[in-house]
């Protein structure tokens, strides 16, 4: 269901999603997220092959993403292609320009890199 | 992809109008005939959302609903309850147990999809 | 399956057998909760399969039995040998009116009221009935009003089965809305229990819909959320100022912000907003939902306020009418003027002859416009018709207009709906699948119909597209067949075909729904259509949709004209349908044999003459016109003696009289006061058509 993969280097990792972000997964993903914080500096959380997504699911990205500025770690969130997640953040009103919680838009977690 | 809903009640008649409408607007459907059938065929087979009765031989409604948020697998699944309004006290019974939300009978055919939807869109 | 019927049938004889059992058991132990609760389930299934399957005579005497058990359950009376007896009778009461349903004799309804009243007297007062019936009332006023909705759920949300983004797509559904997520509360990761809910929601909704609309979305989850729906712009209020409230104002409102932090925050000579962030008096995620308020309410009222200025004179239709025909015979009185400075060699009298010519198709035009109302009103109402027939027909269907700006004349508008909704109906009925089968066959599981307006030339062409199946071709043809409209070996194009489903008495859908009517079809829209003037055009592709294309004047008072004579009377053709005109000498007519057909460019056209097809004697020229019309796609000629030129054309009614005289639609009177008949094209077109197939055959 995730895949990480560690580039050490840079002591920067990736953890793609490639199965449902929903709540019946949520418990194990936050597990994974945990780990994922815990080994390195920077985290690209890859979504771009995740096949499904709900309320409990971009709430876990905030999660996440409060605790990287909180430890002054990085944080980013790769969409890729994933018209359906996209559309998902647009129904439940996850737009960049209201909900950032930070006034500088380039610490939005909402400004996903493609 | 299509969802799969358990439909739970003693009426022949009122299981017949939920599979119709509910298969007419794109769900699978799986019929129980109250609360012990409805457990006996969840062990085999998983669905995306529950609508049962309540007031059923065997096993009510209420403790069909208790027992299946026991599973882990259901503990987020939408479930529906078929109430009446000379019932309305077990509206609260039903969401303490765990329901989603209810549909007082008799319905509409399309009273029950704006429900459903509500809970569980295809 | 079997039908709904026989199974209610057979379900109620079983329910009655138990209800006899239970009865019985009763007569020898009143007191037994058991047999009470049974007697009880029984008389309640039964009403509520009764009432579902449509036997509500079934549905309403369980319903009296029920009310009594129900008191007897609640230990509010006891079981004694009178209410045995009588519920003995109404089992086999009710025995007999579920089977004269399936052909035994009637019940006696003397008998069924005498059961009632003896149930009824059992109850210590005749309890009011409740009226149970959810009333749904729809205003008639299109208002829209704007609502703030503040959607906290509790935590436990996700546990009771609920999605919120569901909920937020029935809010969505009602109007116009904004959704800005609240992510304040949600806590960091190594302290989120993920299982909980932690989001919020603000919803600024504009819709038409009352607040119970808004709170019946949230009915399943009202005791375990905050809701707060407030209305903070009414539509129906015309002296609203402009501006709306200001920032602090909006804050304070909606519990973000107290009164004392507000005077505190204010003292400082910054922008509130930023102070407020800076201060971290109030989140930036809520700064900004109230500043999307402040925005929406303020765009809203500006809107209507250019929109009432716009509306602010009323003038009764009718007075509307009279003034473009006046200015209908003024524009006939011109053209008269026009041709008599014309015949004179007064250069005086000819610069007054243009002027007023030039100010009278101002006038003309300005006229015109008056009447002109854009067609998103039309469309609007659409939104609401698309949502219900979907849920009726078990589909989702979604609406999507275009070019709603578009203006038609009221006349036009007025005429148009009807069809309209009976084109929607079928798009739904038979265009769009159902959700099930669009998922396996890989589309949106929404269905989409989209409505767009937009201007062509002296036309406006209406579009009512949707992504269902597209028309079945080869069903349409068998039915054809099938109802004697075409030969069985008959070669037709698709466009031919697609042209089927305009014939009278043509349906078919497999099923007679009954959103799409019986036998009633498409035909009744091309009637209406052809009465406005206008065509259509029918495109389809198998798997991807069909769209209806309309195609319609803007006006049905006056219309740009083709002036043509034929021996020393005048006709009128409708210029926006003229593509070309040629001439047609006498032997290129008579090299093809007596069929009527021309070659323009290499393309066979087929023509009819006017002259034959009116009967009208006299020596035809050695040189005359075809005129080259366009119907629906189609090229024909007409041809005719002299083409005089373009003309402004007043049209009149034809008396009941000629109403229904084939090939003419009106008449006009000329600039020397002669009067020169309309024409109506596609009629007469479409014997040119059954005239080349005669010959074929």
């Amino acid at each position: 269901m995730t895949n990480w993969s560690f580039d050490e280097e840079n002591n920067a990792g990736t953890l793609s999603v490639e199965g449902d972000m929903t709540i019946n997964y949520i418990g194990e993903l936050k597990e994974r997220l945990v780990e994922a914080f815990d080994s390195a500096e920077r985290v690209t959380v890859d979504v771009s092959s995740a096949t499904a997504v709900d309320v409990a699911g971009v709430q876990l990205l905030c999660a996440c993403h409060r605790f990287s500025n909180g430890r002054g770690k990085k944080m980013c969130l790769r969409l890729g292609e994933n018209a359906k997640f996209a559309q998902f953040l647009d129904e439940v009103g996850f737009v960049k320009d209201f909900i950032c919680n930070h006034g500088d838009a380039d610490k939005c977690l909402w400004t996903p890199v493609t | 992809m299509s969802k799969r809903v358990m439909t739970v009640d003693d009426s022949a008649t009122v299981r017949q109008v939920l599979h119709m409408t509910l298969e007419g607007a794109g769900y699978e459907v799986l019929q129980a005939v109250d609360g012990v059938d409805a457990l006996r065929k969840l062990t085999t087979e998983t669905v995306d959302m529950l609508v049962t009765d309540l007031n059923m031989p065997n096993m009510d409604g209420i403790t069909l609903i208790k027992e299946v948020r026991q599973n882990p697998g259901n503990r987020f699944m939408p479930i529906i309850m078929l109430t009446t309004e000379s019932q309305p006290e077990k509206k609260q019974e039903g969401k303490s147990a765990g329901a989603s939300g209810w549909i007082v009978k008799p319905f509409k055919p399309e009273q029950l999809l704006a429900v459903v939807r509500m809970v569980c869109p295809i | 399956m079997s039908s709904l019927s026989d199974t209610f049938r057979d379900e109620a004889l079983e329910l009655l057998q138990e209800l006899e059992a239970a009865l019985l058991e009763l007569e020898e132990s009143p007191a037994d909760l058991t047999q009470i609760d049974r007697v009880f389930r029984v008389l309640h299934t039964l009403k509520g399969s009764g009432s579902l399957v449509g036997f509500d005579n079934v549905a309403g005497f369980c319903h009296e039995a029920e009310t009594v058990f129900e008191r007897v359950r609640s230990g509010e009376r006891q079981v004694d040998q009178e209410l045995v007896s009588l519920t003995l009778s109404a089992q086999d009461h009710l025995k007999g009116m579920i089977l004269s349903e399936f052909g035994a004799d009637k019940v006696d309804d003397e008998l069924t009221a005498e059961l009632v009243a003896a149930f009824q007297a059992l109850l210590p007062f005749h309890e009011e009935e409740k009226n149970n019936v959810a009333q749904v009332i729809l205003s008639d006023s299109k208002d829209q009003t704007t609502y703030r909705i503040r959607f906290r759920p509790d935590a436990g949300l996700f546990r009771q089965g609920v999605q919120p983004q569901f909920l937020l797509g029935e809010l969505v559904q009602l109007g116009e809305a904004i959704v800005v997520a609240q992510l304040d509360a949600v806590p960091a990761l190594d302290e989120i229990d993920p299982e909980e809910c932690w989001l919020y929601w603000d919803i600024l909704l504009t819709t038409d819909q009352d607040e119970n609309a808004i709170r019946d979305v949230f009915i399943f989850v009202e005791d375990d959320c905050e809701l707060f729906v407030q209305q903070i712009d009414d539509g129906s209020q015309l002296d609203q100022p402009e501006d709306y409230k200001r920032l602090g104002e909006i804050l304070v409102e909606r519990g973000d912000l107290t009164h004392e932090d507000l005077e505190k925050y204010l003292k400082e000579k910054k922008r509130l907003g930023e102070t407020l962030v800076q201060e971290g008096a109030v989140k930036d995620g809520v700064v900004k939902s109230a500043l999307a308020e402040q925005e929406r309410v303020q765009s809203l009222r500006r809107e209507r306020k250019a929109y009432d200025a716009m509306d602010s004179l009323r003038v009764k239709s009718d007075r509307l009418d009279k003034l473009v025909n006046l200015v209908g015979e003024m524009v006939t009185v011109q053209a008269r003027l026009s041709q008599f400075a014309n015949s004179r060699i007064d250069a005086e009298l000819l610069s007054v002859a243009e002027e007023v010519e030039r100010l009278t198709w101002d006038l003309r035009d300005q006229v015109l416009t008056i009447r002109m109302l854009p067609i998103s009103g039309t469309f609007t109402r659409f939104k609401r018709l698309i949502r219900d027939l979907g849920a009726e027909l078990g589909k989702d269907v979604i609406l999507i207009t275009e070019g709603g700006e578009t203006e038609l004349d009221k006349t036009v508008i007025d005429q148009l709906n009807d069809p309209l909704v009976h084109m929607v109906r079928n798009s739904i009925s038979h265009g769009i699948e159902s959700p099930g089968v669009r998922q396996a066959i890989g589309k949106p599981s929404k269905g989409r119909i989209t409505l767009s307006a937009k201007h062509s030339g002296a036309n406006v062409v209406l579009t009512v597209a949707d992504d269902g199946a597209g028309l079945d071709v080869e069903r349409i043809r068998a039915k054809a067949i099938e109802k004697g409209l075409v030969s069985e070996h008959a070669e037709l194009t698709d466009r031919e075909i697609y042209a089927l489903i305009f014939e009278p008495g043509f349906s078919t859908a497999q099923e007679v729904t009954n959103v799409s009517g019986r036998g009633v079809g498409m035909d009744v829209v091309r009637q209406a259509i052809d009465a406005l003037r206008g065509s259509i055009e029918v495109n389809s592709e198998a798997g991807k949709g069909t769209s209806f294309s309309l195609k319609l004047p803007l006006t049905l008072a006056i219309i740009d004209g083709l002036l043509i004579d034929i021996a020393a009377d005048h006709y009128v053709l409708p210029l926006s349908a003229v593509e070309e005109c040629i001439e047609l000498t006498r032997e290129e007519s008579e090299q093809t044999h007596g069929r009527n057909l021309v070659k323009i460019r290499g393309e066979i056209v087929p023509y009819v003459r006017l002259r034959d097809e009116f009967k009208i004697n006299g020596e035809r020229p050695d040189i005359e016109q075809i005129v080259i019309v366009n119907i629906e796609g189609l090229r024909v000629g007409f041809v005719v003696d002299h083409v005089v030129g373009e003309h402004q054309t007043v049209i009149k009614n034809l008396g009941k009289m000629y109403q229904d005289v084939d090939g003419v639609s009106g008449a006009t009177i000329l600039g020397d006061g002669r009067v020169a008949l309309i024409l109506d094209l596609p009629q007469l077109a479409g014997r040119a058509e059954e005239y080349e197939k005669s010959l074929l055959h």
